[in-house]
């Protein structure tokens, strides 16, 4: 079940670099706060329409977790930007992608004690490796 | 350096509360739909502040495409943490960077180099070896 759910998701992430590497083809560089903006406003108005379809009211924990998880992807994009600015790619590039799944493997373990399997902790590695290659 | 710690640590508490999410059985819609709008609230902020709005009709597309893959890839994302561990999920779609490296090659005809290569091929054996253990119901 979890790999039926997992493929979609990462298509579409991938879609969604896509686009953020269409706004660089496309030359819309000015426009990329813009881009930032309307295009969590779409994502926004699809989930209003099935909102609206289920007419399910948010309860509080709904509108908590949910301002968190947006303040928390705003901040850190926010410095992401600062960083790339100050860094040269070669360092921000590998640094953010590697230090951002060697935290959150770190955070898991922390909160709910999940223990990686010795094939998994060799994905994790072939995983960073790659995307050092990718990014550099 | 400092700013790219930040920017680590603050992306890495949101996909967290990701999990807690679906640990306090929230409502994906919702909590979908409220960190959308709190990311474009913000910064639309910042657009304000800077005082200019550009828009260009070739932008349309782009955030179509933007706004339908964020808003389902996240659902989706949100669904597999109910199964699997959220560390796992987290890397497999971190991993997608390969899908615009392979739209590089076979859209804009960039030619990768053999570090690229190497990273591409070895995206998909740390896929398989990432893969969690499906659960088996007998009887």
């Amino acid at each position: 079940m979890w790999l039926k759910l997992i493929l979609p998701a990462f298509f579409l992430e991938g879609l969604l670099s896509i686009s953020q590497k269409l706004i660089r083809e496309l030359d819309l560089g000015e426009s990329r706060n813009e881009y930032i903006f309307l295009y969590n406003i779409v994502a926004a108005i699809i989930g209003i329409c099935f909102l609206i379809r289920t007419k399910k009211a948010p309860q509080k924990k709904d509108v908590f977790i949910g301002s968190i998880i947006g303040l928390m992807f705003c901040f850190g994009a926010f410095f992401c930007l600062q960083a790339v600015l100050e860094l040269p790619g070669i360092i921000y590039f590998p640094v953010t992608s590697v230090g951002s799944i060697l935290w959150v493997t770190f955070l898991s373990r922390l909160i709910w004690k999940e223990k990686l399997r010795k094939t998994q902790i060799c994905g994790l590695l072939l995983a960073c490796v790659s995307l050092i290659l990718l990014t550099t | 350096m400092f700013y790219l710690i930040l920017g680590i640590i603050f992306g890495g508490i949101g996909s967290i509360f990701y999990k807690l999410a679906e640990e306090k059985m929230c409502n994906r819609l919702w909590i979908n739909t409220i960190s959308r709008l709190t990311i474009a609230f913000s910064i639309s902020l910042y657009i304000i502040y800077k005082g200019s709005f550009q828009f260009n009709l070739k932008l349309l597309g782009v955030v179509l495409l933007g706004g339908i893959s964020v808003f389902f890839g996240r659902w989706f994302f949100m669904r597999a943490l109910k199964h699997g561990k959220v560390s796992i999920s987290w890397i497999m779609l971190n991993l997608a960077v390969l899908i615009p490296v392979l739209a590089s090659i076979f859209i804009w005809k960039e030619i990768p180099d053999a570090k690229k290569i190497l990273g591409m091929c070895l995206i998909p054996v740390s896929l398989i070896l990432l893969r969690e253990k499906e659960s088996i119901k007998c009887g």
